[in-house]
């Protein structure tokens, strides 16, 4: 049960399957990461959610609605959405794109126009009122566009990559509103990411994807599973030749250097035995695998690929 | 539901207004007027009462001259300006990311297409209805006084109404390609091939004897009827229509045979049996028809079309 329930989804583009039995709920009072690398499936998802596209099979529903086609007219005013890229029609300035958004919510002429006003206040945009979006920078829009979805408190925003194409002040302040938003008013975030430290500290729980869903839960237990992952660094005098070898035994090895290969999911026993006799091995050792790439190895490893 | 929908017309007005077509619109109204002066100028005949009407594309002229400043009339560019409207009313929200900003709002795709046509609608009888305005002022100026003036505003809107199915259909070739570009050139080639292929295949069929001055009377009532059963040749017309009817005592003006074997007949005009009042209701019925059912070929697409 959540704000936003995803039932057996499924998409695709043509024949191409782009995500596939895909379940998962965003519920109130807190953060959902979205999380997968290029390409998994998480702007397809938001926009099955939003009725911007239709799903093949599977259902969703938003605040206890089904979404057919398009956010049922009662809980759209209730969703805000924050687009991937920053388009956003080029002739509208952003005090016009803002109260015209505001005055199809149902607000009066006058609220739009306060509304509006506060909503790019948020973002550091004020100044932005009357310029052209067309003229503004990659950054500047995506600030318009994420403050159009603070035109009014939500229950449900469904934000895809906000951070992305902004700078550092303007992702922590992001962060801010974020936290606010499930914090105080108690609304549902679901907060799509291709970087795992992007959702960390914000979300609570994540859903990982990679056109299926490769793990759905906690963040800590997520957190715990990956900072467990360990690997093996070999350093030997021929690491292609190693890299080759540990492949054809079904090891996940990959090449760090001429002289170093790193090996996943396997012991130092494994390792050795493995090259023992085919190169000269000077060192053999165990080590933890930082956050990051303890995720890479999730998303690169497992799933429909 | 009726704020939502100001909404989303004030926002195709804003793009109506800040598109460069506007601009053409003024050079279509005022370039006639130009010529109109420059021939006067230059002392040739031009008819001076209805200078608003040929200004404005309605009359055909009954002298070079008048022809001339005619065939410059507004009524014969309404097609363009239709088709650079209608072309991305589309095409443009769904290139620029409007259309998944509005779409998701309260009204929907139903809201978003319903504000967009009735706006487009409205600015087009508005600014035709003011290049009317401008063209009954500047025909006083350079012509003197003005017999039936006090219709240019309204016939103005009727040209503006009338290329409505013309922008509609530019509207969904544009939305169905998704590029405004697209929208422009398949929307102009059927306005302007619609017109080519009827009187065409008209001549083909009727004219066996180009000599008859009674096949070219029929070819021409012919032609003003099929014109009139097809909403992207009767509505830009419809207004012409209504112009003889009222200004012309519900006669057409006698037409000129595009021939030059026989001098003879080169020289005569011919004059059709129908009256302007019968053609009516079938230009009015047609554009409204067409117009409507173009409208909703639109809505379907919007309704379809993923973002
Ligand atoms: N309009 C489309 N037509 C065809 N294929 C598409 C379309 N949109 C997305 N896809 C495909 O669907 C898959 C999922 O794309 P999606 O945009 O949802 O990924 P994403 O997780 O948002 O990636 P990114 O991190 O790059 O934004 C990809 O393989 C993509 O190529
Ligand atoms: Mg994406």
């Amino acid at each position: 049960m959540g704000l936003v329930e995803v039932e057996g989804l499924t998409k695709r583009y043509k024949w191409r399957v782009a995500v596939e039995d895909v379940t998962f709920y965003v519920e109130e009072g807190r953060v959902t990461g979205l999380l997968g690398p290029n390409g998994a499936g998480k702007t397809t998802i938001i926009r099955c959610i939003l009725g911007l596209a239709r799903p093949d099979r599977g259902h969703v529903r938003v605040l206890g609605e089904t979404v057919l086609g398009g956010l049922p007219p009662r809980v759209a005013r209730e969703v805000g959405y924050v687009p991937e890229t920053p388009e956003a029609p080029p002739w509208l300035t952003a005090c016009e794109l803002l109260e015209y958004l505001a005055v199809m919510e149902g607000m009066s002429s006058l609220d739009a126009r306060v509304q509006a006003r506060r909503a790019l206040a948020l973002l550091g945009a004020e100044d932005f009122c009357g310029r052209r979006l067309g003229g503004l920078s990659k950054g500047e829009r995506k600030r318009v566009l994420i403050a159009q979805a603070f035109l009014q408190p939500r229950s449900v925003y469904l934000m895809d990559e906000p951070m992305a194409g902004l700078d550092a002040e303007w992702i922590a302040e992001v962060r801010r509103l974020i936290s606010e938003a499930t914090g105080g008013e108690g609304a549902a975030v679901l907060l799509s990411s291709h970087l795992l430290k992007e959702v960390e500290g914000l979300a609570s729980s994540v859903v990982v994807l990679k056109k299926r869903v490769l793990y759905r839960g906690g963040v800590e237990d997520l957190l715990s599973k990956l900072t467990q992952a360990r690997k093996v660094v070999a350093d030997v005098d021929d690491a292609k030749r190693a890299l080759d070898v540990l492949r054809a035994k079904g090891l996940k090895a990959q090449l760090v250097s001429a002289k170093r290969v790193e090996v996943l999911d396997a012991d130092v026993e494994d390792v050795v035995i493995a090259l023992k006799g085919i190169v000269r091995i000077y060192g053999v050792s165990s080590a933890r695998l930082d956050l990051e790439e303890a995720y890479l190895a999730l998303v690169r490893g497992e799933g429909g690929g | 539901m009726a704020k939502g929908l100001y909404g989303i017309m004030l926002y195709e007005f804003k793009r109506d207004l800040r598109k460069k077509t506007l601009i053409l619109v003024i050079v279509f109204t005022f370039l006639p007027v130009l010529v109109a002066a420059i021939l006067k100028a230059v002392g040739a005949q031009v008819e001076d009462e209805r200078l608003w009407a040929l200004i404005m594309g309605l009359d055909i002229g009954s002298s070079i001259a008048g022809g001339a400043v005619a065939s410059l009339g507004l009524a014969g560019w309404a097609w363009l300006v239709a088709v650079l409207y209608g072309g991305d009313l589309l095409a443009s929200d769904l290139r620029e990311g409007g259309l998944r900003l509005i779409a998701i709002r309260p009204l929907g795709r139903k809201g978003y297409v319903m504000g967009k046509l009735i706006a487009l609608t409205a600015f087009l009888v508005i600014v035709f209805a003011l290049a009317g305005v401008a063209a009954g002022v500047s025909a006083t100026i350079v012509g003197g006084w003005q017999k039936g003036v006090w219709l240019a505003p309204i016939l103005g809107a009727l040209i503006g109404l009338g290329s409505v199915p013309t922008a509609l259909i530019a509207s969904l070739f544009g939305g169905l390609t998704r590029n405004a570009v697209t929208g422009f050139i398949l929307g102009a080639a059927a306005s302007l091939l619609t017109g080519v292929v009827i009187g065409l295949s008209l001549s083909i069929i009727i004219i066996k004897n180009p000599l008859s001055l009674e096949a070219w009377r029929k070819y021409y009532e012919l032609n003003i009827i099929v014109s009139g059963a097809i909403p992207i040749t009767a509505g830009p017309t419809l207004p012409a229509i209504l112009y003889y009817l009222i200004e012309f005592d519900n006669k057409f003006i006698p037409l000129p045979l595009p021939l030059v074997e026989n001098p003879e007949v080169a020289a005569s005009l011919v004059e059709v049996s129908l009256t302007p009042l019968e053609v009516l209701p079938l230009y009015i019925a047609s554009t409204a028809i067409g117009a409507l059912a173009l409208a909703y070929l639109n809505y379907r697409l919007a309704l379809k079309i993923e973002v």
